[in-house]
């Protein structure tokens, strides 16, 4: 008798969790999608609260740590070869803002360019196309569950699409300019599409707020 | 989300069937410069159509360049670009559509070779009544400049 009762309190537990979790599915899927449109590009929901912090990733010229960069802001751009068009574009902004920087800043930023696609962006292939963009920008790559693990970090989302196409397969990726402070931390998430000059103010601001004594 | 997206980009697109006429001004077009040796590229341009009937660009052709052309957008979800494949790029009577990075664009892909920067790619675009149109793009090399859509 005693275990029925317990039985049943159960049960009726388990039902009430059934009809949250399903409330929360239905309202969830229903909601997201406005919330996500309104809030544009600039939303992030694929990744959680970015925190940024140190990896060690490879470039052609061997393993590669943020923490070797201490002392410099890092703009970090995840994106991949194969990419047609926006990581291009990213790419000659990033480009476009450095060339706007003195020689003494210019000095002082290390651009990094991730690649969110380890298996077709041979170490060869990714530091011939970064560095025709820029001599500075540095292209890096590693196990695929590093760069997973770097990107979650930093909110970047990508995602591979298999087409039909012999021509290979496509990276759906955020596009996101990542301002990281002469401390290794992650201080400032730029938007896709940012004007050169903008992300060169950006970085001169950061430049200039690092070169603060902390307080 | 996604579902919302396709479905307003059907709508988009989906809008009335009409007969093109030969109203379809290109102007500004051109090819983005890309490493020696990389494999594709896009070419952008801005569209306007001064006649009252809707056009629409079925296909694109880069002849003495790549033969594989596509149509592409990207459509821009929850921070992440997908770019997708486009059956056409519709452009509404009396208005303008802008092909440029990060948005619609004519795709070359499988490039035998780069075309030079400052060399000139013949873009053919061919609109749903048939007419063809032949441009003259400009491969241009964006380093260090972007594509002025600031200031």
């Amino acid at each position: 008798m005693k275990n029925d009762k317990r039985l049943t309190a159960l049960l009726i537990l388990l039902i009430l969790l059934l009809i949250g979790a399903l409330y929360w599915v239905v309202v969830g899927l229903g909601e997201s999608p406005g919330g996500a449109e309104q809030a544009g590009h600039q939303q992030l929901e694929l990744a959680a609260e970015p925190v940024g912090g140190d990896f060690t990733l490879t470039s052609k010229a061997g393993e590669v740590s943020l923490s070797d960069f201490q002392g410099q802001v890092v703009l970090i751009y995840f994106g991949y070869v194969f990419c047609p068009d926006v990581c291009p574009d990213s790419l000659a902004r990033i480009a476009g803002a450095l060339e706007q920087l003195d020689e003494d800043q210019q000095a002082e930023v290390q651009p990094l360019f991730i690649s969110v696609d380890p298996e077709r962006d041979t170490l060869e292939h990714l530091d011939h196309y970064t560095r025709w963009f820029h001599e500075d920008i540095l292209g890096l790559t590693g196990d695929p569950e590093v760069i997973s693990d770097v990107a979650d970090r930093y909110g970047a989302a990508y995602r591979r699409v298999d087409g039909d196409e012999e021509a290979g397969y496509l990276v759906d990726h955020s596009s996101f300019f990542y301002l990281v402070d002469r401390d290794g931390a992650l201080q400032e998430i730029l938007p896709h599409g940012m004007d050169p000059g903008e992300l060169a103010v950006a970085l001169q601001d950061a430049l200039a707020w690092d070169e603060q004594p902390e307080q | 989300m996604k579902l919302k997206a396709l479905v307003s980009l059907g709508a988009l697109l989906g809008g009335a069937v009409m007969a093109s006429a030969q109203a379809l001004e290109v102007s500004d077009p051109w090819v983005r410069a890309m490493p020696p040796g990389h494999h594709s590229t896009a070419a952008y341009m801005e569209l306007h159509n001064s006649s009252d009937e809707d056009v629409r660009v079925v296909r694109g052709q880069a002849p003495g360049t790549t033969e594989r052309v596509e149509l592409h957008t990207h459509i821009h979800e929850d921070g992440v670009m997908r770019m997708r494949e486009v059956e056409y790029i519709e452009v509404p009577a009396g208005e303008s559509v802008a092909l440029e990075p990060g948005g619609l664009h004519v795709m070359l892909m499988e490039l035998p070779a780069m075309p030079e920067t400052d060399s000139e790619v013949e873009v053919i675009l061919e609109l749903d009544d048939g007419t063809e149109i032949s441009v003259q793009a400009p491969v241009r090399d964006h380093r260090g400049g972007g594509h002025g859509h600031g200031h």
